[in-house]
C-alpha cells in the first residue's frame, strides 16, 4: 500500500470518528445515551439503518458472489421494500406510543415480563454472537490479502468502534454511521467508474454488460418453485419480507437506530428511504462483482484468488502439480480471450449465437481448470480455506486499482465493519441494561447510574465480539451455526411480536408455550430438510400465530366446560 | 420515559407528500426494479 493510500485511510477513519465524538460528547442521561435524545432527522434515520446493515462482508463478498453467480442474489432484497412500508405503519408508531427504549420493552406491557425477557435473550444470544463474526469476517480476509497480522487487525476494527460507542452512544453510533454510509455509497460508486475505466479502450458499458450477459451473470431472476432453491423471486418476496419484518421491526439493534429520530414522521420516512434506497444499492454492489468478473475476461485471473493459500500450497508437494494447472489456465484463458473477441465481433444473430455458445464452452473449460487447482489446494492443506470468492474483489482492488483509490475502498471496508459493529454494541448494552439490569437488578437507580452501566456492558460486550474474533478461527462449525442462527430465531420473535400487536385476549403463557413449539418446528425444519433459510422465517411466524390461536381456544373452551 | 420535547412532535406527518402516496412509491418502486431486472436480462441475454 502506498502513503497516499494510508494518508486517505487512516484520515478519513479518523475525521469521522472524531466527529462521531465531538458532536455527541456529554450524552449523560439515558434518552440521550441509548435513543439520541430524539434529535435524528428522517434523512440520518435512513442512512443509520442501512449502515447497520452493510456489513464489511457485503462489500467483501457480494461482488465475489456477483463474479460465480451473478445478480441473482438481489432476490434476498425484494421483500424489504414491502416490509418497511409494514412497519412504517404498524411497528414505528405503536414503539413510539408506548415510549419504550428497546422493542423487548414493548412485550411486558402487552404480556408479561418472562415474554419480554425470553425475546430480549434471544436477540443478545443471537446478536452477542455475531457482533464477533462481524469484526471476524473482514479481518481475515484484510489480513490474508495485505498481510497484515490478524489479531492486530481485528483489534484495529474492534477497538475504534468500542471507544466512539462507550463515549458518544446511540448518537454517536448514528452519527458516525451517517458519515460511514456516504462513503460506503460513494466509494462503490467510485469502484464501478474505475473498473469500467479499467476495461480495454474500445469495450464501452453496454458491450462489458452484453459480455456479462451472455455468460448469465445478468440472470438476476429465478422463477423456480422448488423451496430447496436458495434464492428465487419467490422465496426472496416472502421470505425476505418475514426475514425484513423481523429484522428491522424487532432485532433491537435496527428499532434503536429509528426510536432516535425526533418524531415518529421523521422516524417512519427514514425507514421507508432504506426500502426505496436498498434495492438500488445492493445491486450496485452487485454489478461491481460482474464488471470485475467482465474485467478478468480481458485480463488473466489468478488460477485461485486467496493468495495465501495458493502460497501455502505451493510450498508442499502439490507445488507441481499446481504450477502445471496454472500454465493449463493461461492456455484456457488465451482460447476463451479469442471466443471473446469473436463474440463482440459478430454482427448478426447467428454469428452472435455461435459466438456465445464458443465462448460459453471456454469460460467452462477455464472454469474446470480453476475447480482443479482448488482441489488440488484443498488436498495439498487439509485446513485451508479454499472459497476464493470472498477473496475476489479485494485481490482485485490491489492488483488494478490506482493509489488512493485502495485507500479509499480499504476505508468502505472498515466504515462497514465498524458501522454493523457500533450499531450491534449500543443495541446490546441497551437490551442488557434496559431489559435485565434495570428490569431484574437494580430498578432503582439514577439516570447517571444507567449511562454507567449502558457504557460497562458496551465495553463488556465489545470484549466478548472482540475474543469471539480473535478465538473464532479454531471454531469453524460455530461460525457457521452463527450465520444460520438469525433466521433460526427471527420468525419465532417475530410471532410473538405481531400477536402483541394484533391481539387482545391471548395470554402470556399461551404465547410462550407456542413460541418454544414454534422454536422446535423450525429447529426440526433446519435439521431434517435442505429448504432455504428464508422460508424458516415464514413457518416459525406462522408457527407460532396459529399454535397460540389454537392453544387459546383449546384453554378458554376447557375453562368453559 | 420520553422527554417532553418529544411529545410535542407527535405529528406523524411526513415532511413531504402523504403517507399514502409515499408508501405507493417504495411499492411501486419494488415493482420497477423486478421489472428492470427482467429487462436487464432479456437486453443483454
Amino acid at each position: 500500500m502506498s502513503n497516499l493510500d494510508w494518508i486517505v485511510l487512516c484520515g478519513t477513519l479518523a475525521a469521522i470518528v472524531g466527529f462521531g465524538v465531538w458532536r455527541t460528547r456529554g450524552a449523560h442521561d439515558m434518552s440521550r445515551y441509548l435513543r439520541g435524545g430524539n434529535q435524528e432527522s428522517w434523512l440520518t434515520i435512513g442512512l443509520s439503518v442501512m449502515a447497520t446493515q452493510a456489513s464489511a462482508v457485503t462489500f467483501l463478498s457480494m461482488p465475489g458472489q456477483a463474479y460465480q453467480d451473478g445478480m441473482r442474489f438481489i432476490q434476498f432484497y425484494f421483500g424489504l421494500p414491502l416490509a418497511t412500508i409494514v412497519i412504517s405503519i404498524v411497528f414505528i408508531p405503536r414503539y413510539f406510543q408506548a415510549r419504550v427504549f428497546t422493542a423487548y420493552e414493548f412485550l411486558e406491557a402487552r404480556f408479561d415480563r418472562k415474554t419480554r425477557q425470553l425475546t430480549a435473550f434471544l436477540f443478545l444470544l443471537q446478536r452477542g454472537l455475531s457482533a464477533g463474526i462481524t469484526i471476524y469476517a473482514p479481518s481475515i480476509i484484510v489480513s490474508s490479502v495485505l498481510g497484515w497480522p490478524f489479531r492486530l487487525t481485528c483489534l484495529c476494527i474492534g477497538a475504534i468502534v468500542i471507544v466512539y460507542t462507550i463515549v458518544g452512544g446511540a448518537r454517536a453510533v448514528s452519527q458516525t454511521q451517517k458519515q460511514q454510509m456516504v462513503i460506503m455509497l460513494a466509494g462503490m460508486a467510485a469502484a464501478f467508474v474505475v473498473i469500467v475505466w479499467r476495461l480495454p479502450a474500445d469495450v464501452t458499458v453496454g458491450k462489458a454488460l452484453r459480455v456479462a450477459g451472455a455468460l448469465g451473470k445478468l440472470d438476476a431472476l429465478d422463477f423456480s418453485t422448488n423451496p430447496n432453491t436458495r434464492y428465487t423471486l419467490w422465496s426472496g418476496l416472502l421470505g425476505g419480507f418475514f426475514l425484513s419484518l423481523a429484522y428491522f421491526g424487532t432485532d433491537q439493534s435496527q428499532v434503536q437506530r429509528y426510536l432516535g429520530a425526533r418524531s415518529i414522521g421523521q422516524s417512519r420516512v427514514g425507514l421507508l428511504f432504506n426500502g426505496l434506497l436498498k434495492i438500488p444499492m445492493q445491486a450496485l454492489i452487485l454489478l461491481v462483482g460482474v464488471m470485475v468478473f467482465v474485467f478478468y475476461q480481458f485480463n488473466l485471473p489468478p488460477v485461485f484468488f486467496n493468495q495465501a493459500e495458493l502460497t501455502r500450497a505451493k510450498q508442499t508437494v502439490a507445488a507441481p502439480t499446481i504450477e502445471r494447472l496454472e500454465e493449463e489456465h493461461a492456455g484456457t484463458f488465451a482460447k476463451q480471450r479469442v471466443a471473446l473477441e469473436r463474440f463482440l465481433r459478430a454482427t448478426d444473430a447467428t454469428d452472435r449465437a455461435a459466438g456465445r455458445r464458443d465462448l460459453q464452452r471456454a469460460v467452462e473449460r477455464t472454469a474446470t481448470v480453476r475447480e482443479e487447482a482448488r482441489r488440488t489446494i484443498a488436498a495439498a492443506v487439509p485446513d485451508a480455506n479454499t472459497k476464493d470468492s470472498d477473496y475476489i474483489f479485494l485481490s482485485f482492488v490491489m492488483a488494478n486499482l490506482p493509489r488512493g483509490m485502495i485507500g479509499l475502498l480499504l476505508v468502505v471496508i472498515f466504515c462497514a465493519a465498524m458501522s454493523a459493529v457500533a450499531g450491534e454494541l449500543s443495541a446490546l448494552a441497551s437490551t442488557t441494561v434496559v431489559d435485565f439490569y434495570r428490569r431484574s437488578i437494580r430498578p432503582q437507580a439514577s439516570d447517571a447510574h444507567y449511562v454507567r452501566a449502558a457504557q460497562v456492558f458496551t465495553a463488556l460486550w465489545g470484549a466478548l465480539a472482540l475474543a469471539f474474533a480473535v478465538f473464532a478461527s479454531l471454531l469453524d462449525n460455530l461460525i457457521q451455526a452463527v450465520n444460520i442462527l438469525g433466521s433460526l430465531f427471527y420468525g419465532t420473535i417475530l410471532g410473538i411480536f405481531l400477536l402483541a400487536f394484533f391481539t387482545r385476549r391471548l395470554g402470556a403463557n399461551v404465547v410462550c408455550i407456542a413460541a418454544v413449539l414454534a422454536e422446535a418446528i423450525v429447529i426440526a425444519m433446519f435439521g431434517a430438510t435442505k429448504i432455504s433459510f428464508l422460508w424458516y422465517n415464514v413457518v416459525g411466524c406462522m408457527a407460532v400465530v396459529a399454535l397460540a390461536t389454537l392453544l387459546h381456544r383449546v384453554t378458554t373452551s376447557a375453562g368453559r366446560a | 420515559m420520553r422527554d417532553s420535547t418529544l411529545e410535542n412532535t407527535l405529528d406523524d406527518q411526513p415532511p413531504f407528500l402523504t403517507w399514502r402516496a409515499l408508501h405507493i412509491i417504495v411499492a411501486l418502486s419494488l415493482v420497477i426494479e423486478i421489472a428492470a431486472f427482467a429487462a436487464l436480462r432479456w437486453i443483454y441475454r
